[in-house]
């Protein structure tokens, strides 16, 4: 029996439950290499209070004062984090152990994000579908599933916030196109709850609420405004800003930070727009024209001061920095270097857009192109969505992952119609105007209407004849061959940059031998069991939340870089010389100092990589005390070689990477003490640590951990010393005077003063 | 209502002005919305707020084993930076192959000649071919 409807879903079906399995199984490179591990610095946070969340219950975890993490100050986790990643793997979690199915949280965490990316898929696919057409959706399910830009943030192994994020998103959207298609306050309320979902997971829920209000208001500029729209946005942007205030972390900012202020503007203006609309039913015609127009005076001239005034007087918190940095690109490179340091924060390169969504990037301004010609309602909301995007993508790198789905939406509308006009068309084609009658020869048996509608019109015969089912059947073929490569180029790429767990390094010999390099696990392992229980850990932020999940100790500093000044205080630390940094490190309690070292199997991410941020942040707070500008040569450079400046030579950070590095010559054909990250054989070889003393340093000098001496005996008894040694020094330095002629007429001339400056 | 707008007339004589809303301010057609589109996607894709912020050159250039100095189109082996024009380039290439999709939708314009129609297939289908395989060819160039 012959059911096309069936079919149809059978085979949706299947396309989406392969999209699905594809991508889930494209994210297992890491795994399947590697193990099931969490990767890179957050995501250990992430699975850190998982776990504790697991063990204690919501509510401990909620009130969760970890006093671990920034000592001495400690850190609110439950007010601080958005805890909807670590609720949703609980809550899989629990069901799974009701069930009986003992998995351990580590599996879940590793695995959430590859499952998620399939429920991206199918979020993709109704979106799709409200905007265009079910094949359309079918195609943009499976671009999503597999295409780079979304992979970098969703393989398995990398617990992070984004990985659940996109899927919350991309159905919030879906509802809301539903909710502004139907107009019935059901869709709204989905949509709120679904923003809820998004809220407790990811910060950029901001993108959410101005997208939305911008819709709508754009919707009204167009003068599209409807009882439908009316009744979406105010029911969603009502409970969903009560919902989204009902997570710790988001509290108040709803109704106090300017991001949020153009949802409540929108909000006002739809009313005040709705409520003309209604007045204007009793009003004549000239009357209303007076009214429209002192009404619309008068509620804009309101809202803006409203908004001035609240502002000014604090109930209004600016702009943040890091939003603000979207729109002035230069802002945070000059004003907040913390942020401008985050490797995913600089601004995109075109590379990055080719290598993140290849072909689709090419299809992109098609799909524009076909939704701004057949523009309707819904349509509107998905150009902006794919103007602002691709704004923000450009700013950061990091945005990639928010323009990926309109990406895929787009393109995967731009390759549907090119298909649906290349590949099908011989029926409408042959129904409207007759066309390619060479080539239906071999079709026109399925199509019983063809012969009738030959008859009918042979207006243009000739005109039709050139694009025939060859040249049709070509290009697809040229096009199926281009999406063959984009999903070779897929693979490639999540096989090649984006499955490497980053705490576990990889390094391939010539004969294809594959080196497994442990060493940050090896030395955060050394830590753990070799280290008093409260020992305090100093390192760079980057590793403090691996200090904190591998080595269960206590850090000063970690990826949630909420506390500037801390932050500039152990940069100062690593960037000034030992005496002044054990000062500080004597303040601040610090036990051992953690340093990353690539210099031996040249590994570019480490600390003296690092460094100028560093110093930059640490400028930023101790202007006085830390200058740029001494740690380049004269010609601007940053080296650690023998012609670098002596600042860097000797300030912390290079006595704690290169300590008995000038004694180690790794081969023959290198100099003794030569960088291979830098490519340089080191300036300053012969050095001794006073303050501090090697603890341990990892089997390739990967990780370097170094133990703070106490304040030591010693400084008691130097000083009775001193009066011993003097008459030896006079004696020297008769010595050295009477052998110089120079210095003679110098002090002849008597002035004491300009006699010491010279010598020192 | 008329009596409450009156009571400033009062006292004030109406100036003699004609306000007009100026005639270029209209609602723009969808092509000029899609122009302005085209223009900052093709701006954006370009890499200009990296241009911006970080100042890089616009072509680099290298000195060869004779100790003369070249230019070069492409910052090698690194993906995360570029000079100006490459990211001109190849943002060119994106753009010609969104404009290659859209030719080929063009083609199935009724009552078009039949050369116009073979020559807008070809064009559309070489614009998409060749900014794919320059772009890819690009990429090899940068990749490490």
């Amino acid at each position: 029996m012959w059911n096309p409807g069936g079919w149809k879903s059978l085979l949706t079906f299947i396309v989406l439950a392969l999209a699905w399995l594809a991508g889930f199984s494209s994210r297992l490179f890491a795994v399947i290499r590697f193990e099931s591990i969490i990767h890179e610095f957050d995501p250990w946070f992430n699975y850190r209070s998982t776990h504790y969340m697991v063990e204690r219950g919501f509510y401990n975890f909620l009130n969760w004062f970890d006093e671990r993490a920034w000592y001495p100050l400690g850190r609110i986790v439950g007010g601080t984090v958005y805890p909807g990643l670590m609720v949703t793997s609980g809550a899989i979690h629990w069901v799974l152990h009701a069930l009986n199915i003992p998995l351990h949280i580590r599996d879940i965490c590793v695995f959430l994000a590859p499952i998620f990316s399939g429920m991206t898929a199918l979020a993709v696919y109704f979106f799709t579908k409200e905007i265009w057409s079910q094949g359309a959706g079918l195609f943009a399910a499976c671009f999503i599933a597999i295409v780079p830009g979304y992979i970098s943030r969703s393989v398995a192994g990398s617990y992070d916030n984004e990985g659940i994020a996109i899927f919350a998103l991309m159905f919030t959207y879906y509802l809301w196109i539903k909710a502004v298609k139907t107009g019935q306050v059901y869709w709204g309320i989905c949509t709120a709850l679904s923003y809820f979902y998004m809220v407790s997971a990811w910060g950029g829920y901001v993108f959410i609420i101005n997208l939305i209000p911008l819709h709508v208001f754009v919707l009204l500029l167009m003068g599209r405004f409807s009882q439908r729209i009316f009744t979406a946005y105010t029911s969603f942007y009502i409970v969903g800003l009560i919902l989204s205030m009902q997570v710790p972390f988001v509290g108040f900012q709803p109704i106090r930070t300017s991001e949020h202020m153009a949802a409540a503007g929108v909000f006002a203006l739809l009313n005040a727009y709705a409520f003309l609309r209604y007045m204007q039913t009793f009003l004549s015609k000239a009357e209303f024209r007076y009214f429209f127009i002192l009404a619309v005076a008068i509620a804009a001239g309101a809202v803006f001061l409203a908004v001035v005034v609240l502002t000014w007087a604090g109930y209004i918190a600016p702009w943040s920095g890091r939003y603000y940095s979207l729109w002035d690109t230069g802002y945070a490179k000059i004003h907040i270097p913390i942020i401008a340091s985050v490797s995913e924060h600089q601004p995109t390169t075109w590379v990055s857009f080719f290598f993140d969504l290849h072909i689709l990037i090419c299809a992109f301004p098609a799909g524009v192109w076909y939704c701004i010609k057949n523009i309707n309602d819904e349509r509107v909301f998905v150009v902006l969505y794919a103007i602002f995007a691709s704004y923000f993508a450009g700013v950061m790198v990091r945005l990639m992952l928010t323009l990926t789905p309109v990406v895929c939406v787009l393109a995967a509308i731009a390759f549907s119609k090119t298909f649906e006009i290349y590949l099908k068309d011989d029926t409408p084609k042959s129904q409207q105007k007759n066309s390619e009658e060479g080539s239906e020869s071999r079709n026109d048996r399925l199509y019983d209407k063809v012969g009738k509608t030959k008859k009918v019109k042979e207006d243009k015969p000739k005109e039709e004849e050139g694009l025939g089912m060859n040249i049709k059947s070509i290009i697809v073929i040229a096009l199926l061959m281009m999406l063959m490569l984009f999903a070779v180029h897929c693979t490639w790429v999540t096989s090649s940059a984006y499955s490497s767990p980053s705490i576990v390094l990889a390094s391939y010999g010539q004969g294809g031998s594959r080196t497994i390099l442990d060493d940050f696990r090896e030395a955060y392992y050394w830590l753990r069991q070799n280290t008093d229980d409260k020992a305090r850990v100093m390192s760079w932020w980057d590793y403090g939340y691996q200090i904190a999940g591998m080595g269960n100790r206590t850090t000063l500093v970690d990826n949630n870089t909420w506390n500037n000044s801390h932050i500039a205080l152990v940069g100062k630390a690593m960037s000034s010389n030992e005496s002044a940094a054990y000062e500080i490190m004597r303040m601040l309690d610090v036990d051992y100092v953690l340093v990353i070292f690539g210099g031996v199997i040249g590994y570019s991410g480490d600390d003296i990589n690092k460094f100028l941020w560093m110093v930059r942040i640490a400028e930023g707070e101790h202007p006085k005390d830390i200058r740029e500008s001494d740690y380049f040569t004269p010609q601007g450079e940053f080296r650690v070689d023998s012609s670098g400046s002596s600042t860097l030579l000797n300030c912390l950070m290079y006595k704690l990477s290169y300590y008995r590095f000038g004694q180690l010559q790794l081969d023959f054909r290198s100099p003794a003490g030569f960088d291979r990250t830098r490519g340089v054989e080191i300036g300053n070889k012969n050095f001794d640590l006073t303050h501090l003393e090697e603890a341990y340093t990892t089997e390739h000098w990967l990780v370097r951990i170094y133990r703070v001496k106490d304040l030591s005996n010693r400084q008691m008894v130097i000083k009775p010393k001193k009066p011993v040694k003097r008459p030896k020094r006079k004696s020297s330095k008769k010595v050295k005077r009477a052998g110089t002629i120079k210095q003679k007429p110098k002090i002849i001339k008597g002035k004491k003063s300009t006699a010491k400056k010279s010598t020192k | 209502m008329e009596a409450l707008y009156s009571i400033p007339f009062t006292v004030l004589e109406c100036p003699n002005l004609k306000l007009k809303k100026p005639s270029w301010l209209k609602q723009p057609s969808a092509m000029v919305v899609f122009t302005f589109v085209l223009l900052s996607y093709f701006l954006v894709t370009g890499g200009i707020i990296y241009d911006v912020i970080n100042e890089p050159p616009s072509i680099g250039s290298t000195t060869d084993e004779k100790g003369n100095s070249k230019p070069v189109a492409f910052m090698p082996y690194r993906v995360n930076g570029q000079y100006i024009m490459e990211g001109l380039a190849s943002s060119f290439m994106f753009t010609l192959g969104g404009l290659g999709f859209i030719v080929l939708d063009q083609v199935n314009k009724p009552l078009m000649p039949r050369l116009n129609r073979i020559l807008l297939l070809c064009v559309g289908f070489a614009a998409v071919l060749v900014a794919f395989f320059m772009c890819r060819v690009f990429m090899r160039i940068k990749l490490p």
